[in-house]
């Protein structure tokens, strides 16, 4: 089991946005996280990501825990994410945002680059083709140079993605990859993330668009009001209930629920 | 005008790119300074008591100064690293001001008397150093620390999850603007001879604010730009007398709502560099 996430809490104020959650993510799945606006979903990455502390519970990747760590040492650990709002660095360009997302997994420091030593030089080298090798496989190699503000907003959902990809993740988490996008680029994301599954890495996502959540998750948990109230394989979600009940209000009253 | 009063201003505007760039650093990763002038007040002082009390050479003491500097500037980082925008200027201005104030009342650099006796900035010095440091920080700032800088002023969240250590890089650069601010401390105390603290006053750091704000915050070339363009001009504008601090507002105006990154900017950037050089990568 890649991801553990045990009994995880959160509240604001007096508003619960997650509790008592349990989730089970192996190693190369592809697992959507889905439930209506509100259930805490977002709030969850948040929390996976270091972003927001949990108010109690405990999560685990590859055996250690990484509830209290912050941000930067749970990337570094090999987790990485894309945002709701998309968080590209707009004034930079787009090659630069790739770039940068390869910050951790290189290490010149000040002395090194300030005197641009050999080990600096082959070290930018490398960062610069690993960057054009991402944006060529997320299929933006034609807008490199242009600042990412000009992108329009369905490249630079996949800039952000690339951005992730950059930093050498092993589970990466995907906050509505899809959204506000039309047919074609759905089947573009699908395809992206497809790829991305046969790279070996483990995909967690946040998705609205359920034709795409039905068609490449290998296992889906549902989220609503903070808890989770299903979780299994696409079909069984699709036939759930409790699940339905969540998306499209009561028709009976069932207990389990 | 005198050979002399030539060289004075440019030893001036030398002085003044480097003040500009010790303020781009901490910029460069959004933290605002208004208090520099402190810095540059501990180089000063320090570096001329190392030569006038200690007899250490100049470019010795110049090195120490820059080092102490440095040292208070992650003493200042530190707790700065909680705000942000205004608060952060303001409490940066606190700090400029505890400096001057302890200064006014240290009695063994003078106190109001101030010290005098430093001598031994000349041109080439000023040149070196001036161009030294150009080079180093363009070459930072094109590299992998200068985009994690870069990262950390357009979005902490995201470049935290970028696995930047956003405490360590904001710290990095206040430290090391504040180490250079010291280093131009030292150079400016040994070109005036004598130094008070009123040397060190807020405006000060207005001043050097202002260098970077109006040749551009975005780009090495932006503070440069600034240092020499505001350093040299209340010289050119000599003729219209007292009509040129009016001139100097408006410029300040004007660029405040037409162009407030500055003159110098990325987008200008690349397609300066786009004309000059078409055929090389161009990324900035």
């Amino acid at each position: 089991m890649q991801l553990m996430i045990k009994d995880i809490s959160k509240s604001f104020g007096g508003l619960s946005a997650v509790s008592q959650v349990d989730i089970e993510v192996s190693s190369g799945e592809v697992h959507a996280l889905i439930g209506p606006n509100g259930a805490g979903k977002t709030t969850l990455f948040n929390i996976i990501s270091g972003v927001i502390k949990p108010d109690q519970g405990k999560i685990s990747f590859d055996g250690q825990e990484i509830q209290d760590m912050k941000p930067h040492t749970i990337t570094q650990l090999g987790i990485a994410r894309t945002f709701q709002n998309i968080r590209i660095f707009k004034n930079l360009t787009v090659i630069e945002n790739v770039m940068i997302g390869e910050y951790c997994r290189t290490k010149t420091g000040v002395l090194g680059s300030m005197f641009h030593t050999l080990d600096k030089m082959r070290e930018e080298k490398n960062i610069l083709s690993k960057a054009l090798e991402i944006l060529g496989f997320v299929g933006i190699s034609s807008e490199t140079f242009l600042l990412a503000s000009q992108l329009p907003y369905g490249l630079q959902k996949r800039l952000e993605l690339a951005r992730a990809l950059a930093t050498e993740p092993k589970l990466i988490l995907l906050d509505e990859p899809a959204a506000g996008m039309n047919q074609q680029e759905t089947l573009y994301m699908i395809e992206l993330i497809d790829k991305i599954k046969k790279l070996g890495k483990t995909i967690l996502f946040i998705e609205h668009d359920m034709r795409l959540v039905m068609d490449i998750s290998d296992r889906i948990t549902v989220l609503n009001f903070g808890k989770k109230i299903a979780g299994g394989k696409p079909l069984d979600i699709q036939n759930n209930p409790c699940v339905i009940e969540a998306y499209l209000g009561k028709k009976e009253n069932y207990l389990q629920c | 005008m005198s050979e002399g009063y030539l060289t004075g201003i440019f030893i001036q505007i030398g002085i003044n790119v480097i003040l500009a760039l010790s303020l781009y650093l901490p910029f460069s990763t959004g933290q605002i300074s208004l208090g520099h002038a402190g810095f540059m007040a501990i180089g000063g002082y320090f570096s001329s008591i190392l030569t006038v009390n200690f007899g250490f050479p100049l470019l010795v003491a110049m090195v120490l100064a820059g080092v102490l500097s440095c040292f208070f500037g992650i003493l200042v980082g530190y707790p700065a690293l909680r705000l942000k925008g205004i608060y952060l200027a303001i409490a940066t201005m606190g700090f400029g001001i505890i400096v001057q104030i302890f200064f006014q009342n240290f009695n063994y650099t003078g106190g109001p008397m101030g010290f005098q006796g430093m001598k031994g900035t000349n041109f080439i010095l000023t040149y070196v150093t001036a161009i030294v440091f150009s080079y180093l920080i363009w070459r930072l700032m094109n590299s992998r620390i200068g985009r994690a800088f870069e990262a950390v002023n357009e979005d902490e969240i995201a470049a935290a999850a970028m696995g930047i250590n956003i405490t360590r890089i904001k710290i990095l650069a206040f430290s090391l603007g504040a180490g250079l601010a010291g280093v131009a401390g030292a150079l400016d105390a040994h070109y005036v001879y004598y130094i008070d603290s009123h040397n060190y006053s807020f405006l000060r750091s207005v001043e050097m604010l202002l260098f970077l704000i109006m040749g551009g915050s975005q780009v090495v070339w932006g503070p440069i730009l600034g240092a020499v363009i505001l350093t040299s001009l209340p010289e050119v504008l000599r003729f219209m007398a007292g009509y040129r601090m009016i001139f100097y507002g408006c410029l300040m105006m004007f660029l405040m709502i037409f162009r407030p990154q500055g003159i110098l900017d990325r987008r200008l950037l690349l397609r300066l560099k786009n004309y000059l050089v078409p055929w090389k990568v161009s990324h900035s």
